[in-house]
């Protein structure tokens, strides 16, 4: 019986190997996901009401997010929203004083002075001292006692 | 009986394993990381018993490679044979005895002299290696046959899949808090058999490559033989130095060049024993099995039994070394040592065709790989299956939307419980462009050695007289690896720590406190600086970064702590020191013993008018000790890891009854009492064990409480809910003293009490934080409610969201969020590296 020749073996040996080690590069790992709105919520945030209400449609859970649209539905007297913001927003976190402190600040203008001096207290037992929170329980008792 | 080549390998190994502990154990000295963290402090205490006896261990190898080498030395195998044999006992002995007349071992420490030592210990190895090569003739060898490896590449790759795959869904559910569905076990067991498959192929490739120029160029088994030694050789030097080494810091020109001598002597080393137990076996061999003599079976029936017990070798291998492995590194060096035994078993079929009786499992898959047309076609058809699910696993979950079936997630989590599917998911992984840069700039950056850097000031008061307000004493207690959920205060799940219960209640107990280090080496000086420092353990003398040592000093604080493996080189020198725990090693400080001492010694100072600043850093939680500390009979603690829980148990007894002598002899009220931890641990989440250097939720959250006493409780302004570091305690406390510390920007600290919350701008600041043994990176943002992790070690990235208060949730990473952590990341890493005028080599 005559040897085969190895030369195309050995060829084929190189080529399916040069392709093993082409491909086996970079494995299974995830790439980030990629949407370029959502990157520039992240990058540059914008500052108006119409991009953050955007923003947080992709990113639900932030926090920071919320607080500035909050604020720009307070100073354009959209309080209904503000207060429906920051109540989720302590649904995500129900510690963080300054939402706490907000709240109660919205509360008050809508005539809730007992829920806004529950948010005070609640606020004061995680920022002890706070200036914001002492002065919304102030207020209330200053128009009683005015 | 024993065969004599058996008894030579054996002897072979032993000699090995000791000049190779030797080498490993110099080497690593070099090795900032090592040296500081794991030699210097004891962590575990074989290494000093193996330095203490070195020369009595020298002398037993020698005795026992004697009796090998005496019937050579004395001619059995000719001249040439003896010589070298009589050569090499007579060297031994040469330095056997200026070993024990000057034993070196205990003076190892990181210097250059030490590597070089560790580089020459190899030269015993290596020549005993040479010596094997004279005195035991070459095996008559043919070339390897394609169709042989084939099978054996193929069956390999079933066998191990089979073997770690067997085990991971057992392991896995018996983990606690792993949420993977059955269908992601599913998806894990598939990827994992088709990974194996593909690498196993790749194996074939690689060993086809060179049974084909061996043959086309006509070189002879020989050749082939050789370059099997030369390939391993490669491989081990590869694996030693990107996985091992890597792993504990050691990298650049010094680490690459011990890595190949250790892999060139093992290598030697495993051709002279292929030699001797070669030179035993009957018939004509093929190269690789002349290479894999050393494993060789002969009996069929030990072979299949050996199969069998796989699965319960790697389950054993994996269980035993996971709660103390060092982020996975020993599991993957068992599944190394798995696949060889494993190949070893499946190539020990003799080459006479026909020789032997297939055995069933063979009989089933040998068909199975015939089928296919080609030899050839089987690697490729491999690669593209592989492929082809991985396109379609990828896009079947972004089509089902839970996220616990996303395709990393899940492949992380099976893999955490898979190590062999989890080293080829590391092996695979590769970076380039723009991440590799980044990747590589973090390295560049981190556990910076052998480089001299100057210290710089830092004062957070200048200059800095005695205090303009009252000197309250200080107790700080930073319990090592404690975590806050295993506290009450913290989680109401816990009912084993009443009294740190009770403590809390009279304190400010503050809710987001982080490390910004995720171990003790850099954690705690960054703790005496009050803000992050160079990557380097450690710039000296530490002294002008030492704002905290500095306030003790202007303030006149009589010290009373134990001198730890950190404390001896960062602290200096003074006379208002009362020492406790004197010699007892770092690894045993016991807080039930420090407070014991502190007790004593606080009673019999009452009278010295000087405040005291007490300070603990007990280890009774460090994961090495815990494990170690049984739990006390009828004790349980469900949901949690019950050593760790026993043990909190057991410390917050003697806390408790240390603030209750506090309170007897009139000290509570006056002093300030810091609890808190350098970092927390994992107990197996994902799978994941220890510290090492990754920072995960769990390692990067710790409690933080502090006890102030009632002048300055009462009307304290402060905010638990923002975030804070334990670099916020040092300018903590020149507030509370009565200074005004500077700001000096995110990567400091910053006082917790004393300004108007509302003030406070860090809710939205980001913050740097990595590893202290890696070049691992994070950056905390949304007031600690999102972690993102830059891993440079393992070259990838995973983002956290931690708004639930907890552990948090993994998330999947959006290329804003990367864009921006990265930006973040490298522009503090370039800050800290220009205010220590540091120029970081590529």
């Amino acid at each position: 019986m005559t040897e085969r020749s190895p030369w195309p073996r050995l060829l084929a040996v190189v080529v399916l190997l040069s392709a093993f080690a082409f491909t086996s590069r970079g494995g299974w790992r995830g790439a980030p996901t990629g949407n370029p709105f959502a990157t520039s919520c992240e990058l540059d945030p914008p500052r108006d009401a119409a991009g953050l209400e955007g923003c947080l449609a992709i990113f639900p859970r932030d926090i920071e997010l919320m607080l500035d649209l909050g604020t720009l539905y307070e100073e354009s007297g959209r309080d209904d929203r503000a207060e429906a913001l920051y109540r989720l927003a302590l649904s995500i976190d129900a510690r963080d004083a300054d939402v706490h402190v907000r709240l109660g600040r919205v509360l008050l203008a809508r005539g809730d002075e007992a829920g806004a001096a529950r948010s005070a207290r609640a606020a004061l037992a995680f920022q002890p001292g706070s200036s914001r929170a002492l002065d919304l329980l102030a207020r209330p008792e200053r128009g009683a006692a005015r | 009986m024993i065969r004599r080549s058996t008894a030579t390998a054996i002897a072979r190994a032993a000699n090995a394993i000791f000049f190779l502990m030797t080498s490993a154990y110099c080497v690593l000295s070099y090795s900032s990381f090592a040296y500081h963290q794991f030699i210097r402090p004891e962590v575990f205490a074989w290494p000093g018993d193996f330095v203490a006896l070195h020369h009595v261990f020298f002398w037993l190898m020698l005795l026992i490679t004697a009796a090998t080498l005496v019937p050579h030395a004395q001619g059995a195998r000719g001249l040439q044979a003896a010589w070298a044999a009589r050569a090499y006992l007579t060297m031994s002995a040469g330095v056997g005895v200026r070993l024990t007349l000057h034993p070196f071992m205990e003076n190892i420490d990181m210097s250059g002299r030490s590597l070089a030592i560790g580089l020459l210990a190899l030269v015993f190895p290596l020549s005993l290696a040479a010596v094997d090569h004279v005195i035991a003739r070459p095996a008559a060898m043919g070339e390897s046959h394609e169709p042989r490896l084939l099978r054996a590449c193929g069956l390999t790759a079933l066998a191990v899949w089979a073997a770690y795959g067997i085990a991971a869904p057992y392991r896995l559910y018996g983990a606690a808090g792993i949420d993977l569905p059955l269908s992601g076990v599913l998806l894990g067991l598939i990827a994992s058999g088709l990974a194996h498959l593909m690498v196993f192929m790749g194996l074939f490739l690689v060993l086809a490559l060179v049974v084909g120029v061996v043959k086309a160029v006509r070189l002879g088994a020989s050749v082939e033989y050789w370059a099997l030694v030369a390939g391993s050789a490669a491989a081990l030097a590869f694996i030693l130095d990107t996985m091992a080494f890597r792993a504990v810091g050691f990298a650049g020109p010094a680490a690459w060049s011990a890595a190949w001598a250790l892999a060139v002597t093992i290598a030697m080393v495993w051709s002279g024993v292929a030699r001797h137990r070669a030179a035993d076996r009957a018939g004509r061999l093929d190269a690789i099995d002349a290479f894999l003599s050393p494993l060789h079976v002969e009996s069929p029936r030990r072979r299949n039994a050996l199969l069998v017990l796989l699965p319960v070798a790697a389950f054993w291998l994996a269980a035993a070394v996971e709660k103390l492995d060092w982020d996975f590194l020993l599991q993957k060096l068992g599944v190394l040592a798995v696949w060889l035994v494993a190949f070893s078993l499946m190539c020990g079929r003799p080459a006479r065709a026909g020789s032997e009786k297939a055995s069933p499992a063979e009989d089933l898959i040998v068909p199975i790989v015939a089928i296919v047309p080609s030899l050839l076609a089987a690697p490729a058809a491999v690669l593209a299956v592989f492929w082809i699910a991985l396109l379609g696993a990828t896009r079947l979950t972004a089509l089902s939307g839970d996220a616990r079936l996303n395709l990393e997630f899940a492949l992380d989590r099976y893999a955490a419980f898979d190590p062999s599917f989890h080293l080829l998911q590391d092996a695979a992984r590769a970076n380039s462009g723009e991440a590799a840069s980044f990747y590589g700039y973090l390295k560049a950056n981190t556990s910076i050695a052998h480089v001299k850097v100057d210290p710089i000031e830092v004062d957070f008061v200048r200059p800095l007289g005695p205090p303009p307000g009252e000197r309250p004493h200080i107790f700080l207690f930073i319990i090592d690896s404690l975590r806050r959920d295993y506290l009450a205060p913290y989680n109401s799940q816990v009912t084993f720590t009443p009294e740190i219960d009770r403590f809390a209640q009279e304190s400010l107990v503050f809710d987001r406190a982080f490390t910004r280090y995720s171990g003790t080496g850099l954690s705690v000086p960054a703790m005496w600086v009050g803000g992050m420092t160079l990557h380097m353990q450690y710039i000296l003398p530490f002294t002008p970064m030492n704002t905290l040592m500095k306030l003790l000093d202007a303030a006149g604080y009589r010290r009373m702590m134990g001198i730890d493996s950190i404390s001896e080189r960062i602290l200096a020198p003074t006379p208002m020191l009362t020492e406790i725990d004197r010699g007892v090693p770092t690894r045993n400080y016991d807080l039930c013993r420090t407070v014991g001492e502190m007790s004593e010694k606080l009673g019999a100072s009452l009278a010295d008018p000087r405040p005291v600043f007490a300070y603990a850093l007990p280890q009774n939680l460090h994961i090495v000790n815990a494990v170690e500390t049984p739990v006390p009979e009828g004790e349980s603690y469900p949901g949690f890891f019950e050593p760790v829980a026993a043990q909190t148990r057991r410390l917050d007894g003697c806390f408790g009854a240390f603030i209750g002598h506090l309170k007897t002899i009139g000290l509570y009220d006056r002093s300030i009492v810091i609890l808190t931890s350098d970092h927390g641990d994992s107990y197996g989440e994902e799978g994941r064990w220890g510290h090492a250097y990754t920072l995960f939720p769990e390692v990067m959250r710790v409690p933080l409480v502090i006890h102030l006493p009632v002048a300055m409780a009462a009307g304290v302004k402060t905010d638990l809910t923002r975030v804070t570091f334990l670099t916020d305690l040092t300018p903590t406390l020149y507030s509370l003293l009565g200074y005004q510390p500077a700001a000096f920007g995110p990567l400091y600290g910053e006082p917790l009490v004393g300004r108007t919350p509302d003030e406070s701008s860090r809710r939205r600041d980001p913050f740097l934080l990595a590893a202290s043994y890696g070049a691992v990176y994070g950056v905390l943002r949304h007031n600690g409610r999102s972690l993102y992790i830059a891993d440079a070690v393992e070259g990838r990235d995973y983002a956290y969201d931690l708004s639930d208060g907890g552990l948090g949730r993994r998330v999947e990473i959006t290329e804003g969020m990367r864009a921006l952590s990265w930006g973040l990341i490298r522009q503090d890493v370039a800050k800290i590296a220009t205010q220590y005028h540091f120029v970081p080599q590529p």
